[in-house]
């Protein structure tokens, strides 16, 4: 009897298990492939410290919104901004603290709220970390200085937006994914 | 130890110390007596190769192969969770008595979760908090330590929840009670108390003994963010000194006095915490900012309710201890929450009477150890009381008005002291 009761709650155990993994795989796939396609421009490319694992973090440059009334965002966590598109990329039109529907608003995370008139409210995005394989880490830095002193290279992140959830397809430096410009780097001897 | 006895057997037998049938009895019971060392070690090893190769594939994973497509970098991130399921049903069905099996599997199947939850994140570019994915894994790997009876599984779920607390309670915004921290650890107390009551004399029993007081102590601070801003210090202060007497409480149930005091983690740390505190309370500047506060809007049970419950489960506890250890010694040391209650409820208006009365608590304590190590004959309580004392003195040294006469004289009086009652407890022992 006993032994029954393990193996039944074994199964259920596993069963969640799996089923957190696949729920997560099934939302981020449905985003990339029926959401709305954004580019955000990054600001540099900050390649983040080596104990938390190899990824580039993002520096959006629309990353701040001007509101009338700072007082009323202060003690909120969490805010919902809808992005539009001008010239090929995403600026954010409208910040509201109340849930917003539509394949062109993203909740992000308020980190700050400038006050005085007009305020401002900062804010993060859900996706800040783009993970690079290993070996690319390095590579992606001396892109990163190089891109950085060149100011006609354009660097953004290519997201994609479904009902209030965003997933991050690719960060681009002149149309090409970073990873392919960091590959070829790799291969060209110096 | 076994093999290097029977080896000298032969010898002690030459020499007529042990008869021939002696000798032979003895390398009998040896031969009978189940390998307890080699089970041992087949535990230890079974426990460390699957953690190492865990968090092997862990960071294998963790390259980031880009060669690899979405799909087979997905599988390869998936796998490990297949294995580790596949061998703790093995386990369950096959060999469920084995220790060795049981650890092993739920070690490996616990690290394979964190794997699979952290590669997907990554495969997709998710940007969670440290938090919420140290959550969604504790969750996932909670049951392991019930089914698979694994202490292993037991001690990184505490481990985990733990830090999770600290991440929502002081890292990350630092603004948030975490209550799965505590319903989690409460759902873990049936597995505790079957180790108290089946495993007592086991490893894994002392590995629980300390993790599970270091991990209170670490994380009963974030029920400061549920006290008033204005008195959250002096609560959480209060809050601790409770933990620390309910710590010393626990440290005097029956098996865990039964082993070595190395063993008890519950009572070192109540009882290094207690003095901590105290020696904190001896300070002018806790008192000064009590003084401010005012009684009735500090301790409205509403405001104060974990200082109160916490007052209540200690109480609680203590009276159940002297009614289940009638005639037993119980540590002075439990009565700190009550002395620390008191000197607070008097120093919203006499702060430097409470003060004062807090330097005789520290000395009273230690006082009080040296007597029991000297009772008990025992020389490293002698002389933690001894330092108790000491580091009372070393306080007073730096905030009170003293003469630098007075001061020498009274360190020359503790160093004396230290003397003189470590030759007094030796020349018992060489008398005895």
């Amino acid at each position: 009897m006993q032994k029954t009761l393990i193996i039944v709650a074994f199964v259920a155990m596993c069963i969640a298990q799996w089923f957190i993994p696949f729920n997560t795989i099934l939302h981020q796939e449905t985003i990339l492939s029926e959401g709305r396609l954004f580019k955000l421009r990054t600001e540099p490319i900050d390649p983040s410290d080596p104990f938390r694992g190899k990824y580039i973090t993002l520096r959006f440059a629309e990353d701040e919104v001007a509101v009338t009334d700072p007082q009323a965002w202060q003690d909120h966590e969490y805010m919902y901004i809808t992005l539009a598109d001008s010239a090929g990329y995403g600026r954010v039109s409208r910040a509201s603290l109340y849930e917003q529907e539509g394949d062109d608003c993203i909740k992000v995370r308020i980190s700050y709220v400038y006050e005085g008139n007009p305020g401002a409210v900062v804010f993060e995005y859900p996706f800040e970390r783009f993970y690079l394989e290993e070996s690319k880490a390095s590579a992606a830095e001396r892109l990163y200085w190089e891109s950085r002193s060149d100011s006609t290279q354009q660097v953004y992140a290519v997201i994609r937006v479904r009902n209030g959830q965003a997933a991050l397809e690719n960060v681009m430096i002149n149309e090409r994914p970073i990873a392919d410009i960091v590959r070829a780097l790799n291969e060209k001897p110096e | 130890m076994s093999k290097f006895f029977v080896k000298e057997l032969a010898e002690l037998e030459q020499a007529s110390i042990i008869t021939p049938d002696t000798a032979e009895r003895i390398r009998a019971y040896y031969a009978q007596k189940p390998g307890l060392a080699a089970n041992r070690l087949v535990i230890v090893f079974g426990i460390l190769g699957a953690l190492l190769t865990g968090l092997g594939v862990i960071l294998i994973i963790a390259h980031n192969w880009d060669v690899l497509g979405k799909v087979p970098k997905l599988a390869l991130a998936l796998l490990p969770l297949l294995l580790g399921q596949a061998a703790c049903a093995f386990t369950l069905i096959k060999k469920a008595e084995s220790t060795a099996w049981r650890e092993g599997a739920a070690t490996f199947l616990f690290l394979s979760i964190g794997a699979a939850i952290a590669i997907v994140s990554q495969v997709y570019q998710i940007d969670g908090s440290l938090g919420g994915f140290l959550l969604i894994w504790m969750l996932l790997a909670f049951p392991i330590q019930y089914i698979l009876r694994s202490s292993v599984a037991s001690l990184l779920l505490l481990g985990g929840i733990t830090w999770y607390a600290c991440d929502i309670a002081y890292f990350d915004r630092s603004n948030g009670v975490a209550w799965w921290y505590l319903a989690l650890l409460v759902l873990s107390f049936p597995y505790y108390y079957r180790l108290y009551r089946d495993h007592s004399g086991s490893n894994f029993f002392a590995f629980h003994a300390w993790l599970l007081p270091l991990s209170l102590l670490c994380a009963l601070g974030m029920f400061n963010h549920l006290f008033s801003t204005t008195a959250d210090e002096e609560l959480t202060a209060l809050l601790y000194i409770n933990l620390m007497s309910l710590l010393v409480l626990v440290g005097h149930f029956e098996k865990l006095r039964q082993r070595r005091l190395i063993v008890n983690g519950f009572l070192v740390c109540g009882s290094l915490g207690t003095i901590g505190m105290l020696l904190f309370f001896t300070f002018e500047d806790f008192w000064e900012s009590v003084s401010r506060l005012g009684m009735a809007e500090t301790l409205d049970v509403r405001v104060a309710a974990p200082y109160w419950i916490s007052l209540l489960l200690t109480l609680a506890l203590l009276v159940y201890m002297l009614y289940r250890y009638r005639g037993t010694a119980i540590n002075a040391k439990v009565s700190a929450f009550a002395v620390v209650l008191a000197l607070f409820l008097l120093g919203f208006t006499q702060p430097d009477v409470s003060r004062i009365l807090a330097n005789v608590a520290v000395f009273v304590f230690g006082v009080f150890t040296i007597r029991d190590g000297a009772q008990q004959n025992k020389l490293s309580i002698l002389n933690y009381g001894l330092l108790i004392v000491a580091l009372l003195i070393v306080c007073r040294f730096f905030d009170t008005d003293m003469s630098f006469i007075a001061r020498g004289l009274l360190f020359i009086a503790v160093g004396v002291g230290f003397f003189v009652a470590n030759l007094r407890v030796l020349r018992n022992r060489r008398n005895a």
